[in-house]
């Protein structure tokens, strides 16, 4: 394998990865925070490409002005679909409700979400796949190694707002009460906190990572509405692998799901995803909690 | 108590909800007056199912609710004296099997239809044929699979030329680039990609073009540089597309190829959705691509595909070519009742697994064929009339048309056998 | 007194008794009464839906979400397709094989994934069904991912030739109330006790001495069998069967049906959320295009608002509280009449 051919597969796995790694934050971030398995996550991640595609195209803004205001616009989606929705759902839970009864009440929720987020869009949209030329449609061409500036940007990208949520995250008293709640939620309330506003922030905030991962790809590639059921099976696994509630885990497991995806595609062809889905259920049946994550009840 | 009430409660339920719908759907169906005049129109029911999720299935449905009315007010279908309009009833089949059995379940015992025409979806058409064969329902449809025309399938005929359009491609390629060697397929994995895939590498190696891989990818992939990376190691001189979805996949094909610095010819048998392509992709990218162009956008279009555009724009605004691909299932039907002199599809059926039948529809002309390649002696799958064209400095040049004669026999002359 | 309440019981027996054969007959006699054989075809799905709704709640008595049903269902279809059609077996000697072989399979992977629960044990259900169709389609000799056609019919018993709807109808309801009868042995017994203590909280059941991971095995392998059965008749009535039919939403669809029907009845909660969910897109084809967005919402007002499901709403009617609303209006009128006044 020559170094160019390798470098180039690197870049390949590090964007799709950096993908992986800020829809896998949002769900996570969601999951821990409110205890909701977000099925309609992939329709979160659709509408936020459908949201940059009426900025950037329709209404001809900047590409950095309209992604920011994707997050934003899908930040508020995120709020009032956990206060329609799960806010409605979550007074009807006490303390003697079973953590699965919990988990599947809101999953089932999230579901009857995902199919009218999905409908609706069709709807408002139309079926038609759309997508946008790359604002950065420049080729970096170093001794014969080719690679698109549009994939360095969205690597770039991924990397500055990984590194803005750890600041929000570890540095502010806001992310300091986000990671408190999704301990344990009872200390937060007996500290005078008031959580609810907290699980909205929580659904919120994941709810723009899918609209931003939405944003930033869709100079990449191109923007349907089945693309939002395609990445959701991909996440959970990238989940999984990484171990929930463990941010290096996933990104360490968005990376390596890159890395067997890209050099998998090189070497065995087609049939590389069914390897990748039998390697992580190899890497669970070792480590049931994922590489970087504990097995919880 | 509280038991007993729900058992009861559950009878009802189980009870009444069928009942109900079998009381609904009954008055949609009035029976025709049987000793009705002759010059009283009856109504002939075609039955269709089509995906409501994505624009080729929206764009067929569009045509088909345009079609049928304008076919009803210029005269409709006259067999044996008798005049018949035409009603069709289309129901969606969200592009996978259940959802198509369904569709076709309900059209067939429900609605008691006789014919099904312009499918589109593989997957819901074949799961639909074991609806329709044993209940002799004549099918006209699109789908490229090659079990659709199955020699066990006695009422079912393909009137796409996913499966034709190959042989007669691969000549005009070696004409307009003699240079050209080496080829690599880059296809979906799955069914009607692999059987199209192996279809292309006969037809190319007996031009003397060396197939270099066959590559598959997962039918949802939207990332293709790892494939174009894979691409670039082997450097072939022709890119050959079997089997590709014609939207905005196609153009992420060409896109990733494009920034991997590919600069070869790239040929399809497909006819690539523009407006879609180009949303993903620039023009730069689809430099040398030669490929089926649609009817209406050669020099000179005939009268009906003309008349196909004008009324599209008269009536829905912007044109799209999608639909262009699925409706001769419509004119095949027509001109085989036509032909038949019989509204019996058994009968029809009979008349046509032993003569054949032409049409002309805004797509060109098109007449059925043999497939003694495929093991089936009666006349079942379609050549048509093709229209090729290059992608040269950011738009279509036209290439020429072939006849639906010439695209047999250079079907014949790559697959043999006798397919008249 | 004891003799007041034993007369009570055996009264409410055989009350239950009483309705329990209205049922049955009615479940008997309803193909008779209907002409359409496209509402048998739904019929029939329903009963298909049932069972694999029933295997759904067999796995959450034992406090395990399950998103798999649809691969033990495919694992059957194609076991008994490839048994029929390869080894040229009759179907009746199929489907006890099929239900060996898929018994032993779901014992092997089920050891695996029970080790994890909670969320982990939902994802890994969800991608095994990816596994087991990827797999399914890009082995030739399973025909590929165009699938395999022409399945034969079950072959006739005596008399009976299962070639119409209504004969396929009455297969398959003995099918379901095989499993019923089955499943509801299960439940009473010591097993059904056991996985209801493990939902509870599976560390109180372990010092109980209840051995968690066994006994959600144990739920595992009797569910996916059983998911296997559903999916060994769905391939024989369809005659066709593609990779593609198993993949997706099925399994999730598989999950509406318990929540809609009722979590708390494991039998007849998945058989009414299969009427709804199937019946109910009958009724809003007319819809067409906003047909999802109305199934959507209905689901989302039936789990917000009536979270028993719906016979959990019909065994404790929610109560709405008439009086506390109408103390509230009261006191909402009158303040408004002193914002008035001052």
């Amino acid at each position: 394998m020559s170094p160019g051919l390798f470098i180039q597969l690197i870049v390949n796995a590090l964007t799709i990865g950096s993908i992986y790694i800020l829809m896998v934050l949002g769900l996570d971030i969601i999951l821990r925070g409110t205890k909701i398995l977000n099925f309609a996550h992939g329709q979160l991640y659709m509408l936020g490409a459908y949201v940059l595609l009426l900025f950037f195209q329709t209404l001809n803004l900047n590409f950095a002005l309209a992604l920011i205001l994707s997050g934003a616009t899908l930040a508020l989606v995120g709020a009032l679909s956990y206060l329609g929705v799960f806010a409605v759902l979550s007074r009807r839970f006490t303390v003697s409700t079973t953590f699965s009864y919990r988990l599947l009440l809101s999953a089932m929720a999230s579901v009857g979400l995902m199919m009218i987020l999905q409908q609706g869009t069709l709807l408002c949209f139309g079926t038609q796949e759309r997508g946008i030329l790359s604002p950065f449609p420049q080729i970096i061409d170093v001794f014969g190694v080719r690679i698109s500036l549009t994939r360095v940007v969205i690597i770039f990208l991924s990397i500055l707002i990984c590194i803005g949520l750890f600041f929000l995250m570890y540095k502010t008293r806001f992310g300091k009460i986000m990671r408190a709640v999704s301990y344990d939620p009872e200390a937060v309330t007996l500290q005078g906190i008031n959580t609810f506003w907290i699980f909205v922030s929580c659904f919120a905030l994941g709810s723009a990572l899918a609209g931003l991962a939405g944003g930033i790809i869709a100079p990449l590639f191109s923007v349907t509405p089945s693309m939002g059921q395609n990445i959701i099976f991909m996440s959970f696994l990238v989940l999984l692998v990484g171990g929930i509630g463990s941010y290096r885990g996933t990104i360490a497991g968005g990376l390596l799901v890159g890395l067997l995806l890209s050099f998998g595609f090189q070497f065995l062809g087609g049939i590389a995803e069914l390897f990748v889905f039998i390697l992580v259920i190899v890497i669970l049946v070792f480590r049931p909690g994922g590489l970087l994550g504990e097995a919880t009840e | 108590m509280r038991r007993i009430c729900i058992f009861m409660v559950l009878a009802a339920v189980l009870a009444a909800t069928p009942l109900l719908i079998a009381c609904n759907a009954a008055p949609a169906t009035p029976p025709a007056p049987v000793s009705a005049p002759a010059t009283e129109a009856k109504i002939l029911k075609l039955g269709c199912t089509l995906p409501f999720t994505n624009s080729l299935g929206i764009d067929t449905k569009k045509a088909l609710e345009m079609l049928v009315p304008a076919f009803n007010e210029a005269g409709g279908l006259t067999v044996k004296g008798q005049r018949y309009n035409i009603d069709i009833i289309i129901y969606d089949d969200k592009y996978t099997a259940d959802g198509g059995r369904a569709a076709v379940e309900r059209l067939v015992n429900e609605d008691k239809v006789n014919y099904i025409v312009c499918q589109v979806g593989s997957a819901p058409i074949v799961a639909g044929l074991a609806v329709t064969e044993p209940a002799k329902v004549l099918v006209f449809c699109g789908g490229a699979s090659g079990k659709i025309i199955a020699p066990q399938n006695k009422y079912t005929y393909g009137t796409a030329t996913w499966r034709t359009n190959l042989a007669p491609l691969f000549p005009l390629l070696t004409k307009s680039f003699p240079n050209a060697k080496t080829m690599v397929n880059l296809s979906p994995d799955d069914e009607t990609g692999k059987a199209l895939a192996a279809d292309n590498a006969k037809v190319a190696t007996a031009l003397g073009i060396k197939v270099l891989d066959n590559i598959f990818y997962p039918r949802d992939t939207q990332d293709f540089a790892p494939f174009a990376t894979k691409i670039m190691v082997l450097n072939p001189d022709i890119m050959d597309y079997p089997g590709a979805v014609a939207g905005t996949q196609f153009g992420l094909q060409f896109k990733a190829l494009y920034e991997a610095g590919y600069k070869g010819v790239h040929v399809s048998p497909m006819q690539p959705n523009l407006i879609e392509v180009l949303a993903v992709t620039p023009k730069e990218s689809m430099e040398n691509l030669i490929s089926i162009i649609p009817s209406t956008d050669v020099p000179n279009p005939s009268e009906m595909a003309k008349k196909y555009k004008a009324d599209w724009v008269a009536k829905y605004g912007e044109w799209s070519s999608a639909s262009l691909n699925w409706i001769p299932a419509f004119y095949a039907f027509i001109e085989a009742v036509k032909k038949a002199d019989t509204t019996d599809a058994e009968a029809i059926a009979t008349y046509l697994s032993a003569n054949g039948v032409q049409w002309e529809s805004p797509n060109g002309k098109g007449m059925l064929v043999k497939r003694p390649d495929l093991k089936g002696d009666r006349f079942c799958d379609t050549c048509a009339s093709l229209d090729f064209g290059i992608f040269k400095n950011g738009k279509y040049e036209y290439l020429g048309t072939l006849s639906p004669e010439e695209s047999l026999k250079a079907n014949e002359t790559a697959f043999g056998g006798t397919w008249k | 007194m004891k003799l007041l309440n034993s007369s009570t019981v055996s009264r409410n027996s055989r009350l239950k008794l009483g309705a329990i054969i209205v049922a049955l007959a009615v479940l008997i006699i309803l193909p008779l009464c209907i002409e359409s054989d496209y509402i048998k075809h739904l019929l029939i799905m329903v009963c298909i839906g049932t069972i694999l709704g029933m295997t759904f709640s067999m796995l959450y008595s034992a406090g395990l979400i399950t998103l798999g049903a649809a691969a033990f269902y495919a694992v059957g279809a194609y076991t008994s397709t490839m048994l029929v059609t390869s080894l040229g077996l009759s179907f009746w000697a199929a489907l006890p094989l099929t239900i060996i072989i898929s018994a032993v399979l779901s014992l092997g992977f089920g050891a695996i994934f029970v080790r994890n629960a909670g969320v982990a044990f939902v994802i890994i259900t969800l991608i095994f069904v990816q596994v087991i169709v990827i797999a399914a389609g890009q082995i030739e000799f399973l025909g590929g991912w165009g699938g395999i056609m022409n399945i034969p019919r079950p072959d006739s018993l005596g008399p009976v030739e299962f070639v119409s709807k209504r004969d396929c109808y009455y297969l398959i309801l003995a099918i379901l109330l095989l499993i019923v009868v089955i499943y509801n042995a299960i439940y009473s017994s010591r097993i059904g006790r056991a996985w209801r203590a493990i939902k509870l909280s599976p560390n109180l059941a372990g010092t109980l001495g209840i051995n968690a991971y066994r006994y959600r095995l144990l739920a595992f392998v009797i569910g996916s069998t059983t998911a296997a059965l559903a999916g060994c008749f769905y391939a024989h009535y369809f005659q066709n069967i593609t990779p593609g039919a198993f993949a997706g939403w099925l399994s999730i669809y598989v999950q509406l049906y318990a929540v809609l029907g009722g979590l708390e009845f494991y039998i007849l909660g998945p058989a009414i959320g299969s009427v709804i969910m199937t019946f109910v897109p009958e009724y809003l084809r007319v819809v067409k295009e906003i047909e999802p967005i109305i199934t959507g919402l209905l689901l989302l007002i039936i789990i917000l608002f009536f979270p028993g499901g719906i016979l959990g709403t019909i065994k404790n009617p929610p109560d709405f509280n008439l009086t506390q609303l109408k103390s509230r209006l009261n006191r909402m009128r009158i303040s408004k009449a002193q914002g008035d006044k001052s």
